[in-house]
C-alpha cells in the first residue's frame, strides 16, 4: 500500500549520456571532471591539467567543477588557460565554489554578500571567462544569514555573472530553509547539492538524496570511489600508498582521509568490493561510480585524476554498464555496510574550508 | 517546579510533562489519577496524551482528571494512528484531522486543547494539505496550538515552509524521542528548532527504562510491566533501539558513572536531555505512583556539571560507532526508498 516517492528508478546512462540538471533546462555529462588536485604536491602541473581537460572533453564530458580554493586559485588559473588557448569555453558547463579561505584578511571566507561579490569577480578573472555556469556554496556558514548568500547569489545571476547557484556539504535542514526562503522571496533558488557519496560513506543517501529528490534538486556526488580507497590499492596497514592524497594530505587538518576511510569495517568491505569486481572482471571505478549513479536523484558523479591515463580508464570504464548480477553483489555488500554505518552527515568538516573567525557579537 | 515558554509561543509550561501512554493499560484507571494528582501537587501543569494510547482510554483518564480543573492544565493530544477499522482511520488527511480531533475532544471532555500534534509523519498525505486541515483546528478554537512529534529537521522545514506561504498558523513545538542512548534529533532537528523558536518536548527520556538498569546484561525480558515486554504496544519499538551490544555497553558505563558521583540514573538521564539548549520540556512517563515519586525527587536532585560531560563522551562513542537509527526505524528507512 505504502507508496514510495523515491522509487530508484534504475540508470542506464552509460556509456556518457547528457542529464537535466535537476529540474533546470542545463544539460550535464552524466560524470563530471573534479580539479581539485590541479597545482599541488600530490596532483598535476599545468601541461598535464590541459591534457586531463582536453582528453575528458574529447571523451564527451562537459561538466567540470573547481573551486576558489583549490591549490590557491591555481585550479581555476589552469582550468581558465586551457578553455581560453583551446577555444572550448562555450562545451562546457563550469562550476566554482565560495566560501572557503582564500585569504587572510577577515572577510576572505564565508557566505556573506561582500566575501561573495569579490570571490564571483577573482574566480572570473582566473576562469578568463565572464560567467559562471554553476556557483556553489562551499559549505554553509553559520554566521551569514542564508537569506543574505540568496540574495546576494539572485543578483548575480539577474547581473548575468553566474547562470545557476548551488550548494555544497549542507545539511539538509538548511538547503530546506534556502529553497523555502527562494520560494517565498521569489528568489533563485539552489539548483544542485554537492556532498560526499560512496559506498564507505552512505550518509548522504539516507536523508539528503531522497529530499534533494523530492523537490528536484541535482544531486552531485563527490568522492565517489571514497579518494580511490574503492581500488583496493591502499593498504591494510594502515600505511598509505605512496603518493597518494592519503599519503600526502595532512590528517591533522580536518576532512583527513585516512581517520576517515582506515578502519577494520571499510577496509572488510573494501575486500568485498574488490573480489566482486573481479570475480565479474569488472573495473573497480565503474562498479563504484555506478553504484552511485542508480540512486534516483543523482545526476553527475565528480571523480579526479591527476594523470591522464587515470581519465582515460575512467572513460574507458564508463564505455559500459555493468552486467547486473555484478551490480546486484555491490549493492548487497554496500547495503550490509550502509546498515551497520553510524552517520556522519552532514560532515564534520575541521578546519578544511577555514575557520571563520568568531564575531565579536558572539563572543 | 520551572515554567518555560513552550518554544517561542507566550505559553507557560512546567518543565516536567506527564507523559500518560500507560493510562488506562499497564496503569489502572485509579493510579493514573493518583499519578496525575501527585504530579499536580507538585506543581506540574502540562500533561501529553494521543489518540491511539491505550485505545483511547488514556484520553479518558485524562478526561476524568482534568473535568474539574480544566483551566490550570496545558493539555495535549494527538492524531495520525491508527485507531479504527477503515482505511481513513489513520494519518493527516483532512478528513481525518477532523474526525480525530472532535473524537479526541469527545473523550477527554473538554472542547479544546491546548497543544494538537501530528503523531508521527504521514508520507501519503501531502503537508500542504495537513498544515490546511491544522489551521482550520485551530480557527474552530479546538486547539489552542499545533505541534508535530516524530519528526525530522528537513520534514519539519517542509511544514514551516508551506505554514508561511499559506500564512497559516505554525507548529510552535516538536516532540521527539531523545535521550542519551539516541541522539539523532541533534544532528537536523534540534538546529531547526533553535532556528526556528520550536519548543522541544523530548520524550523517553530514560529509554523506557533501559538507562535505569532495569535489563542490565541482557536479563530474562519481562513478561508485563515494561516498556520492552510484550504487554506493550511499542515493545518492539523499544526493542529495534536499544536491545544490542552497543546501547548494553553505554547503559553499564553510564550506570558506573552515576554510582561514581552517587546519584540517581534518573537524576542523570534527565539532566542530561535537559541540558540540551533545544529543550523545553521533558514528557516523563510513571507506570506507578512509586515511580513517580521517584520521579520527582531525581527531578530536583542535584547533578554535578562533570557528571553532565562524563555522560556526553559515553553518548559520543556510542553516537559514532552505532548503527544509525532514523526517527521512525520502523517504517521503510529513507536510504531503502531511494533504493530499487
Amino acid at each position: 500500500m505504502r507508496s514510495s516517492p523515491n522509487e530508484r528508478a534504475r540508470r542506464t546512462t552509460i556509456p556518457i549520456e547528457y542529464v537535466k540538471l535537476g529540474r533546470t533546462g542545463t544539460k550535464v555529462s552524466n560524470i563530471c571532471l573534479g580539479t581539485d588536485n590541479y597545482g599541488n604536491q600530490y596532483g598535476c602541473d599545468e601541461p598535464t591539467a590541459h591534457q586531463i581537460l582536453g582528453t575528458a572533453l574529447d571523451g564527451g564530458i562537459n561538466f567540470v567543477d573547481t573551486s576558489d580554493s583549490y591549490n590557491e586559485g591555481r585550479s581555476e588559473s589552469m582550468i581558465g588557460n586551457y578553455l581560453h588557448e583551446s577555444g572550448r569555453r562555450n562545451q562546457v558547463v563550469l562550476a566554482t565554489k565560495y566560501r572557503s579561505k582564500v585569504g587572510v584578511g577577515v572577510n576572505d571566507i564565508g557566505a556573506s554578500r561582500y566575501h561573495i561579490v569579490r570571490a564571483v569577480e577573482e574566480s572570473l578573472r582566473r576562469l578568463r571567462t565572464d560567467r559562471i555556469d554553476l556557483l556553489y556554496c562551499h559549505s554553509w556558514d553559520a554566521e551569514t544569514p542564508i537569506e543574505e548568500t540568496l540574495r546576494a547569489v539572485d543578483d548575480l545571476i539577474h547581473q548575468g555573472k553566474i547562470v545557476y547557484a548551488g550548494v555544497s556539504n549542507f545539511p539538509t535542514w538548511v538547503l530546506g530553509k534556502s529553497l523555502w526562503l527562494s520560494d517565498v522571496r521569489n528568489l533563485y533558488r539552489f539548483e544542485a547539492i554537492q556532498s560526499v557519496f560512496n559506498i564507505l560513506q552512505p550518509g548522504l543517501g539516507r536523508e539528503m538524496v531522497p529530499f534533494a529528490k523530492k523537490h528536484d534538486v541535482a544531486v552531485i556526488p563527490y568522492s565517489p570511489l571514497a579518494s580511490g580507497m574503492l581500488t583496493g590499492k591502499q593498504g591494510r596497514d594502515g600505511k598509505a600508498l605512496s603518493g597518494s592524497k592519503f599519503d600526502l594530505r595532512d590528517d591533522s587538518k580536518g576532512g583527513g582521509l585516512k581517520s576517515r576511510y582506515f578502519n577494520t569495517p571499510m577496509f572488510d568491505t573494501v575486500d568485498k568490493f574488490v573480489t566482486v569486481a573481479e570475480k565479474y572482471d569488472q573495473p573497480p571505478v565503474r562498479l563504484a561510480l555506478q553504484w552511485v549513479s542508480e540512486f534516483a536523484g543523482v545526476t553527475s558523479p565528480i571523480f579526479g585524476a591527476r594523470r591522464v591515463d587515470q581519465v582515460e580508464g575512467v572513460l574507458t570504464a564508463w564505455s559500459e554498464s555493468a552486467p547486473p548480477e555484478a551490480m546486484a553483489e555491490v549493492r548487497e555488500l554496500a547495503d550490509e555496510f550502509e546498515s551497520q554505518a553510524p552517520m556522519v552527515y552532514p560532515p564534520k568538516s575541521g578546519d578544511a574550508f577555514g575557520t571563520l573567525p568568531k564575531s565579536a557579537a558572539n563572543r | 517546579m520551572e515554567y518555560v515558554r513552550l518554544g517561542s509561543t507566550g505559553l507557560k509550561v512546567s518543565e516536567y510533562c506527564i507523559g500518560s501512554d500507560n493510562f488506562g493499560g499497564q496503569t489502572l484507571p485509579e493510579d493514573s489519577l493518583r499519578i496525575m494528582n501527585e504530579a499536580f501537587e507538585a506543581g506540574v501543569n502540562f500533561i501529553d496524551t494521543a489518540n491511539s494510547y491505550t485505545d483511547g482510554r488514556s484520553e479518558e483518564n485524562v478526561g476524568r482528571f482534568i473535568k474539574t480543573r480544566r483551566s490550570e492544565v496545558v493539555l495535549a493530544t494527538k492524531g495520525k494512528s491508527q485507531v479504527g477499522p477503515y482505511p481513513n482511520d489513520v494519518g493527516v488527511n483532512k478528513k481525518y484531522v477532523h474526525q480525530a480531533i472532535d473524537d479526541s475532544l469527545k473523550r477527554l471532555g473538554t472542547d479544546y486543547v491546548d497543544l494538537y500534534q501530528i503523531h508521527s509523519p504521514d508520507p501519503e498525505t501531502p503537508i500542504e494539505e495537513t498544515v490546511e486541515a491544522y489551521n482550520d483546528v485551530v480557527r474552530a478554537g479546538k486547539a489552542r496550538y499545533i505541534g508535530v512529534s516524530n519528526f525530522s529537521g528537513p520534514e519539519l522545514v517542509e511544514a514551516l515552509w508551506a505554514q508561511d506561504k499559506n500564512g497559516f498558523t505554525k507548529f510552535s513545538s516538536v516532540q521527539p524521542r531523545y535521550n542519551l542512548l539516541y541522539r539523532e534529533p541533534e544532528r537536523e532537528l534540534f538546529p531547526v528548532c533553535l532556528d526556528q523558536g520550536v519548543g522541544v518536548m523530548a520524550y523517553s527520556p530514560q529509554a523506557g527504562g533501559f538507562l535505569l538498569g532495569k535489563h542490565r546484561q541482557y536479563k530474562e525480558e519481562m513478561d508485563s510491566g515494561g516498556r520492552f515486554s510484550s504487554d506493550f504496544r511499542a515493545a518492539n519499538f523499544y526493542k529495534s533501539t536499544y536491545w544490542n551490544d552497543f546501547s548494553f555497553n553505554a547503559m553499564e558505563q553510564f550506570i558506573s558513572l552515576t554510582e561514581k558521583y552517587s546519584i540517581s540514573p534518573m537524576a542523570l538521564a534527565l539532566k542530561w536531555v535537559r541540558s540540551h539548549p533545544a529543550v523545553s520540556v521533558c514528557i516523563v512517563g510513571a507506570r506507578t505512583t512509586d515511580q513517580l515519586k521517584q520521579n520527582l525527587s531525581a527531578w530536583d536532585e542535584d547533578v554535578p556539571a562533570e557528571a553532565i560531560d562524563e555522560a556526553t563522551r559515553i553518548g559520543d562513542e556510542l553516537w559514532e560507532t552505532a548503527p544509525w537509527k532514523p526517527q521512525m526505524h520502523n517504517t521503510p528507512r529513507p536510504y531503502e526508498a531511494v533504493k530499487s
